[in-house]
């Protein structure tokens, strides 16, 4: 992260946290920015429309 | 078995309707699916050879579940099927696969053996040439190249650059791996030529099951064939028939077998036996090994590895043709499932040929990049790359035959089979009548 980033909402200064993303039996865990107020988290596009997009590719029914 | 005696005592439960053809006549027929106890049976009579029941289902996991909402046939519809075929304005679904057999010679003589194995001349290379100029559409096109055993041809690795040339996109050969066991520069000169994957009859992990199935103790030169494939990264998938009292107890140990090959094997394609070709009689019910009955062992000869929810039946032929199930080998050799039945009420129809091909294609080929992920890759990375290269597939396609064929089911088949100048689907080109007539 080049700069800090804020949460929208709450103001505060965003930490990064491990988040556990799961698909089904799938367990796939991240450190992506959160806010430490309302615990709202942030994902980027590239990681949106690029990994996690794929992984769901992976896990999708065809 | 004094089976079917005991059972017209229990009631019968007429749970669907179609259409199937009399065995014996070949003549278009009314079908029901009857539930009688824990079993479901195809139930038909032709007026001039009499009533037929053959089991379709046995087993705990719920057959009208598992059908979900196929398409029943309309009175009007299909009522040339498999006689017009060609395929017809009334097919519902596109090519997945072709295949193209190169030849009816074969190097075994098995007691379970689809084709009619057999002398004759090979096509010429041709008429070879001609045929896959016909078939092949650039860049699409998922061919198997099949037999009798395709690899007694010298000139197998020629075929397959032409194909590779004319633009297929996917060249599988359907083998008993035997060739390329035995003979690794052939199998060199295959995988230069652009073989993308081998389809491997395998019955068993024991020797017992291969000569019960084979005639002959196979299980070292099987073992020889994957390790060669290995060496050319060629996938190999490996592909039992499964015979009741024969190989059905070994599913698990298949699934094991294979997936401790890992990234070569692919995956495990079962096919529960059918009975083309002569027979001296109808086979009997306990001969049959249902999909239900493959459904219901796998969970239970896997310790649960491969569970039901992680099974879906086939959307882009019929539910009651085949399933896939989709895996990552994990590092302690335990399966990662990727794949989850949709819990009914799914919406989105049926999948199209064109989804199916890619979807097993990509499963079936070995990664082109093996390479571990780089040091600081997120576990997302870490993911995709083990779905690339470590992809194992749980596949089944059940093949009908003169006793079982289900009108609705055919129409639906992406599987089809190049036969002079026309393109039929699987079941109807190798249809066999009761007297041996296709
Ligand atoms: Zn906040
Ligand atoms: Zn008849």
């Amino acid at each position: 992260m080049a700069r800090k980033l804020k949460c929208a909402r709450c103001g505060v200064d965003l930490e990064m946290k491990k988040i556990d993303f799961k698909y089904f039996e799938v367990e796939i865990a991240k450190e992506i920015p959160c806010c430490p107020s309302c615990g709202q988290y942030f994902i980027d596009q590239e990681l949106a429309e690029g990994r996690m997009r794929a992984a769901e590719m992976e896990l999708e029914d065809k | 078995m004094g089976a079917i005696g005991k059972m017209t005592t229990e009631q019968k439960q007429i749970i669907g309707k179609t259409r199937s053809i009399c065995p014996i006549c070949g003549k278009q027929i009314a079908a029901e699916r009857v539930k009688i106890g824990e079993e479901i049976f195809l139930e038909k009579t032709c007026p001039k050879h009499g009533f037929w029941s053959t089991v379709i289902w046995r087993g705990p996991v719920n057959f009208l579940e598992w059908i979900g909402e196929s398409a029943a046939l309309g009175d009007d519809e299909n009522l040339g099927c498999p006689y017009d075929c060609g395929i017809c304005g009334e097919h519902r679904q596109q090519t997945c696969c072709v295949l193209y057999e190169v030849t009816c010679r074969c190097n075994l003589a098995c007691p379970y053996c689809f084709a009619e194995g057999g002398l004759g001349d090979d096509i010429p290379m041709e008429q070879i040439k001609a045929d896959l100029a016909r078939l092949i559409k650039p860049g699409q096109t998922f061919l198997q190249l099949s037999g009798g055993e395709p690899t007694v041809r010298d000139d197998l690795p020629q075929i397959i650059r032409l194909a590779r040339e004319m633009g297929c996109k996917y060249i599988q050969v359907n083998s008993n791996g035997l060739r390329f066991a035995d003979d690794e520069p052939y199998l060199a000169a295959c995988a230069e030529a652009g073989l993308s994957f081998v389809f491997m009859q395998f019955d068993g992990t024991s020797d017992e099951i291969q000569i019960a199935m084979r005639g002959e103790p196979l299980l070292e030169r099987k073992k020889q064939a994957i390790d060669n494939c290995a060496k050319y990264k060629i996938g190999v998938t490996l592909v039992p028939t499964l015979v009741p009292g024969v190989n059905t107890d070994d599913i698990g140990n298949i699934i094991r077998f294979g997936s401790s090959l890992s990234p070569t094997v692919r995956g495990v394609h079962f096919q529960p036996v059918s009975y083309f070709g002569r027979y001296p009689e109808p086979p009997a019910n306990a001969d049959r090994f249902t999909l239900g009955e493959l459904l219901a062992a796998l969970p239970l000869q896997t310790d649960n590895g491969v569970k039901l929810t992680n099974i879906a039946p086939s959307h882009c032929d019929h539910a009651l043709c085949g399933f896939h199930s989709s895996f990552i080998v994990r590092h302690d050799g335990s399966l990662l499932a990727l794949t989850r039945r949709d819990s009914g009420g799914c919406c989105c129809g049926a999948t199209t040929a064109e989804q199916n091909r890619e979807y097993i294609g990509r499963r079936w080929q070995r990664s082109a990049d093996e390479s571990p992920c780089p040091e600081d890759a997120d576990d997302f990375e870490k993911f995709l790359n083990e779905a690339r290269v470590y992809s194992f597939t749980v596949t089944a396609m059940a093949f009908q035959d003169a006793y079982n064929l289900d009108i609705e089911r055919l129409r639906q088949c992406s599987l089809h089979v190049y036969d002079e100048g026309r393109i039929k689907p699987f079941c109807a080109r190798y249809l066999t009548l009761s007297g041996g007539q296709a």
